[in-house]
């Protein structure tokens, strides 16, 4: 017996189901977590590192995208958001780090219910556009807010951990963080906050009329969506030591949503192993230089046109196939006997 | 004040030729594409190549464009667009969104590699300048807003009073129904296709002296394209030529009163607030679903 | 069945465009993709830049790390600095003493996140001994970091960034390392034109209506801080600032400011545009408008092709550009155009080139003083014979194209070096029929500022 929403078959604990903690990912998670006992190569870590804040951010992404189906094509813009008002309130205010991390995730997560304020009565594209036209102006403001921000030539923030440190508190901190993400958004998405969702995607006018108030899930999910983005702008700024208003444009939005469609949309799972996987492999496809662009978009096309589902739908075509044998020869054994 | 005005209309004229194609894609075929502004840069060097290379007369140049323009829309939609559309159903616009930004990564890497980096422009077509009430504007500059009021106009007539531009709007309002009287889906798919992507090249080579043709210029076109097309709404082809001046007016005010390095915030700031009154934009009429 | 098969077929054909991803890119080296479930192998893969070594199979070799904007916006600039610092290279067939020079090229993409992984990644690959160069200066801002972190000395970099010269004054012994920036701050050189402008006051070729100034620039780093640099100069010397306008990137319509401009009576314009798209835009549209102004357009001469994209809109215009006014410098821009097919940018190219130069000299001293090349001895070398004085790079003796010298002794200016007319020195130019007519400082000068007639 599947468990519908999860898709997982019935033997496995319906509590890990529901947190989304599949043998699969479980055996993901575990793995990554030991990575470094079996290496200690500083790049491969701060490979891992950038993957794991894509993750994130795609996980955040695909929350709004897959779940309420609207496409925030500004998401970029609350990542920079983020950043800088991590390092400010710490650099300039003097605030301690952990509240500048809280203190982006509140103004993120603020900003977040604003815009899904403004793209209540907005369909499709036009709340797309909507979230795109917002961060265009959010970036003209950090390049024009020059005594605030530093402007075009970008905000240098002091370090989480000192340098003698190296990666490894950097590493499992945000592991911590996506991991925590990944539990938090797949036990939101198996309640009834993930039915609402979906209903809302589908067609909100029905759902409200079954007594969803669509408006209220709106903002509460690009309030959580939005305040993940800020999170992770957050790590990153005081990991990499600057931010520039040239980063958080369309291009780091663009590669976000390519790791989350990739993934597979609508799965928040889909997103993590799209990420662990394509991360290192495009790093190493670096030399390549403008063909890795075009194998890029080929890859992106190819997969829109035959495989719309992404990562997520080839492990559950796998499955299908190995749970579909099964099946066959069950009901074979069963019409013979 | 005068010169307020003349400056918007020649800057919105830029704007509109530029979100023409965009808005007639997406209004008849529901497509959201984000490769226009790589469209409208292979109509710089198309513009580049015939002037410059071949020393053709501008006109013939912008024809060519045009002609280009169509050819590779016509491919795109044969090539890309058709598989995909049998196999979507809901997600249809996401993914000619994705599609599409796949295809403008391409034709950018693409263009860069065999052409390389360099910046390849004309001081101008047209030598000279025009005095308009007071005010010197370059030939070139006046050319390209009229060429975008004959385009527009054009485009307008053929839609309303030729039989295939009719055939084209009943599509875009009921494809099945479109079908059931008769009128081939995939003609009508592929002239409109190329039809947008020919009017960006054509807008590309008209504007070569003001944008010179190199691989990434297509990005802040197709912000202000796809700005334009959200502040008028839903496919309106008309209403693109009153977005575009509509546009160009908001920032020349606002580089009057306020500085040029706040365009970008002022006039974004007021397209939102336009969206929350008219969700649809200012022309556009009713809603299809909130699911696109 | 026939549905599994068409899966199965997308399915190859996507994992074969993967594999070949990774295939392409791996190039030899030990990479594998992490499976789900799976453990991974460390990622390091060879990334060999394109250069020919010849010379000699010694044993030793100095690996150099050279970084720069490989792809992205800003590839143009990056190609053009490689060429530039490559040809000196060559020059020495890639060898100092008995030492082979491996040349790794990081690709910073534009990106400081990117620049500082792809950097470290290169330290850890490729054993590097000594790095060359950066071009953003957030660029600089993340990989000093990574340069510091093991111990690498970085040379001459670009890159005009306040809190990377803060970093190195303020915490000199752990970022040493960030040896030498090329650019100076725009305080230094603004100072130049100020006083060009002056001068031709003084003796009556420019008589303005009044000192009515216009302030421009592109809204990034070098825009901002060089038109408020400007702004304060001029003010300092009487103008009284009337309009100032920034612009994003990728704009290319003045048309609206520059009638605002034009409406204010501004005699003079000054500013900086960061693209030769940009700058070329704006000074045909001053001319469009018929603006009556001199025109300071700082950087217009960066990239090679500005003229034809200009015409004769660029006469009297004023900039500041490091001339290839000796007779090597001339070489080598034939050098170097024979080889690659353009001229080289004096900005790019041409400061590359004279930065290189300037690098493998201390090689070659560190080499013959201590008789080894590693990243302590380089260091070493460069602390007491560099920011000593003792070792500098001049036109004179080692026929520097671009500055009469690269010295980095003054400890006020460190890590800019000294900026006067016998050292560090950008003449003020202007141009006519494209060519770039040196008028300032006198030492320098082909002919006085001319004023366009009326």
């Amino acid at each position: 017996m599947k468990n519908k929403v999860s898709g997982i078959s019935g033997k496995w604990p319906k509590a890990l189901g529901n947190l989304g903690l599949s043998p699969v990912m479980l055996v993901i998670f575990a793995a990554v977590a030991c990575l470094p006992l079996f290496t200690d190569n500083p790049f491969t870590l701060r490979l891992f590192i950038t993957a794991f804040m894509t993750a994130t951010l795609a996980m955040g992404f695909d929350f709004t995208n897959g779940y309420i189906g609207i496409c925030n094509f500004g998401y970029a813009a609350f990542w920079g958001v983020g950043a800088y008002t991590s390092a400010i309130l710490v650099k300039d205010f003097h605030v301690p780090l952990p509240l500048g991390l809280l203190g982006a995730v509140a103004l993120t997560a603020i900003m977040g219910a604003l815009i899904g304020c403004l793209t209540i009565r907005l369909g499709g594209i036009f709340a797309s556009c909507m979230c795109w036209f917002v961060s265009l102006a959010l970036l003209a403001l950090a390049r024009n807010l020059v005594d605030l921000t530093g402007g075009a030539s970008g905000y240098s923030a002091t370090f989480m951990f000192k340098p003698k440190m190296g990666y490894l508190p950097y590493y499992y901190l945000i592991f911590a963080v996506m991991l925590g993400i990944f539990l938090l958004l797949s036990h939101f998405t198996h309640s009834t906050m993930g039915l609402a969702f979906r209903a809302i995607a589908l067609d909100d006018k029905a759902a409200g009329s079954s007594g969803i108030n669509h408006i209220k899930y709106k903002i509460i999910n690009f309030s959580i969506s939005c305040a993940i983005a800020g999170l992770v702008g957050a790590f990153y700024i005081h990991f990499v030591g600057i931010m520039t208003p040239t980063s958080m444009s369309n291009e780091k939005t663009t590669e976000i949503m390519a790791i989350c469609f990739i993934g597979g949309r609508g799965t928040i799972w889909g997103s993590v192993i799209s990420s662990l996987v394509l991360t290192p492999i495009l790093e190493q496809a670096k030399d390549l230089l403008e063909w890795r662009q075009i194998l890029y978009g080929l890859l992106m096309i190819l997969i829109m046109i035959f495989y719309p589902h992404g990562m997520a739908g080839l492990v559950e075509m796998v499955r299908g196939l190995i749970g579909g044998k099964a099946e066959k020869e069950a009901g074979a054994s069963e019409a013979q006997g | 004040m005068v010169n307020i005005l003349i400056t918007a209309l020649l800057r919105g004229g830029m704007y509109s030729l530029m979100a023409v194609g965009l808005s007639l894609v997406y209004g008849v075929m529901n497509v959201a594409n984000f490769a226009h502004g790589e469209q409208y840069m292979l109509g710089t060097y198309f513009g580049y190549f015939c002037f410059m290379g071949l020393g053709l007369n501008p006109f013939l140049c912008f024809v060519l464009a045009l002609g280009g323009g169509f050819f590779i829309g016509a491919l795109t939609e044969v090539v890309i667009f058709s598989p995909l559309r049998k196999r979507s159903g809901r997600n249809w616009l996401m993914n000619t969104f994705l599609l599409t930004l796949g295809l403008s990564m391409i034709l950018k890497s693409g263009t860069k590699l065999l052409f390389g980096n360099s910046y390849r422009g004309i001081t101008s077509y047209f030598q000279g300048t025009v005095s308009l009430a007071g005010f010197s504007a370059s030939k070139d500059r006046v050319i390209a807003f009229v060429i975008a009021v004959v385009v527009i106009a054009v485009v307008m007539v053929f839609l309303n009073k030729s039989k295939f531009g009719r055939a084209i709007r009943a599509v875009s309002m009921d494809a099945t129904g479109a079908q059931l009287v008769g009128i081939k889906l995939k003609r009508i798919y592929i002239v409109t296709f190329g039809l947008s992507c020919g009017f960006a090249a054509l807008a590309g080579a008209a504007l070569l002296s003001l944008t010179p043709a190199y691989p990434s210029n297509g990005t802040q076109v197709l912000y202000a394209s796809w700005v334009v097309l959200i502040l008028v709404g839903l496919g309106n082809v008309g209403g693109s030529i009153v977005g575009g001046i509509l546009v160009g007016l908001l920032e020349t005010i606002c580089i009057q009163y306020l500085g040029a390095a706040w365009q970008d915030v002022f006039a974004l700031s007021v397209v939102i607030l336009i969206l929350l009154v008219k969700p649809n934009g200012l022309f556009g009429k009713g809603v299809k679903s909130s699911v696109e | 069945m026939k549905k599994y098969m068409k899966r199965i077929v997308s399915l190859a054909a996507a994992a074969a465009m993967v594999l070949t991803l990774c295939a392409c890119g791996g190039g030899g080296g030990d990479t594998k993709t992490q499976a789900p479930g799976a453990e991974t192998k460390a990622a390091g893969g060879e990334e060999k830049a394109d250069d020919k070594q010849s010379g000699s199979e010694g044993d030793k070799t100095l690996n150099i790390a050279w970084i720069g904007p490989v792809t992205g916006s800003a590839s143009r600039s990056g190609e053009e600095l490689y060429n530039g610092a490559m040809m000196q290279f060559e020059k020495v067939n890639y060898q100092i003493g008995d030492y082979k020079l491996n040349v790794f090229k990081v690709d910073s993409e534009s990106n400081a996140e990117k620049a500082a992984l792809a950097y470290e990644e290169c330290i850890l690959s490729n054993k590097i001994d000594v790095g060359l160069n950066t071009w953003h200066s957030w660029v600089s801002a993340s990989c000093i970091e990574v340069a510091a972190k093991y111990e690498i000395p970085q040379l001459l970099t670009f890159g005009a960034s306040q809190d990377v010269i803060d970093k190195v004054k303020d915490d000199n012994d752990y970022y040493k390392y960030w040896a030498g920036k090329t650019w100076p701050q725009p305080e230094h050189l603004v100072t130049g034109y100020v006083e060009a402008i002056d001068q031709a006051i003084q003796n009556g070729t420019f008589s303005p209506a009044s000192k009515t100034l216009g302030i421009y620039g592109v809204d990034e780093d070098w825009g901002r801080t060089f038109a408020k640099a400007g702004k304060e100069g001029f003010e300092a010397n009487g103008w009284t600032c009337a309009v100032e306008e920034y612009f994003a990137l990728g704009t290319t319509d003045y048309y609206a400011v520059l009638n605002k401009m034009k409406d204010a009576g501004c005699t003079l314009i000054c500013g900086t545009m960061s693209d030769v798209n940009a700058a070329t835009a704006f000074i045909k549209q001053a001319d469009e408008v018929g603006l009556d102004a001199l025109v300071i357009c700082d950087g217009l001469g960066w990239l090679s092709e500005w003229y034809e994209l200009t015409g004769e809109s660029s006469d009297y215009v004023i900039d500041m550009i490091p001339q290839y006014a000796t007779e090597s410098g001339q070489a080598f821009v034939k050098d170097y155009t024979e080889k690659f097919g353009y001229e080289p940018g004096p900005s790019t190219a041409g400061l590359a080139y004279d930065t290189a130069g300037f690098f493998l000299k201390v090689l070659q001293t560190t080499y013959d003083e201590y008789g080894e090349l590693t990243s302590e001895t380089i260091m070493k070398c460069w602390e007491e014979k560099v920011r000593t004085g003792e070792l500098t790079y001049t036109m004179a003796e080692d026929d520097a194209i671009m500055m009469p010298a690269w010295d980095y002794s003054d400890p006020d200016m460190y890590p800019d070096p000294i900026v006067d007319g016998e050292h560090y020195c950008f003449p003020v130019v202007q141009y006519f029929d494209g060519k770039a007519v040196p008028v300032y400082p006198d030492s320098m000068a082909a002919q006085e500022l001319k004023v366009p007639e009326k």
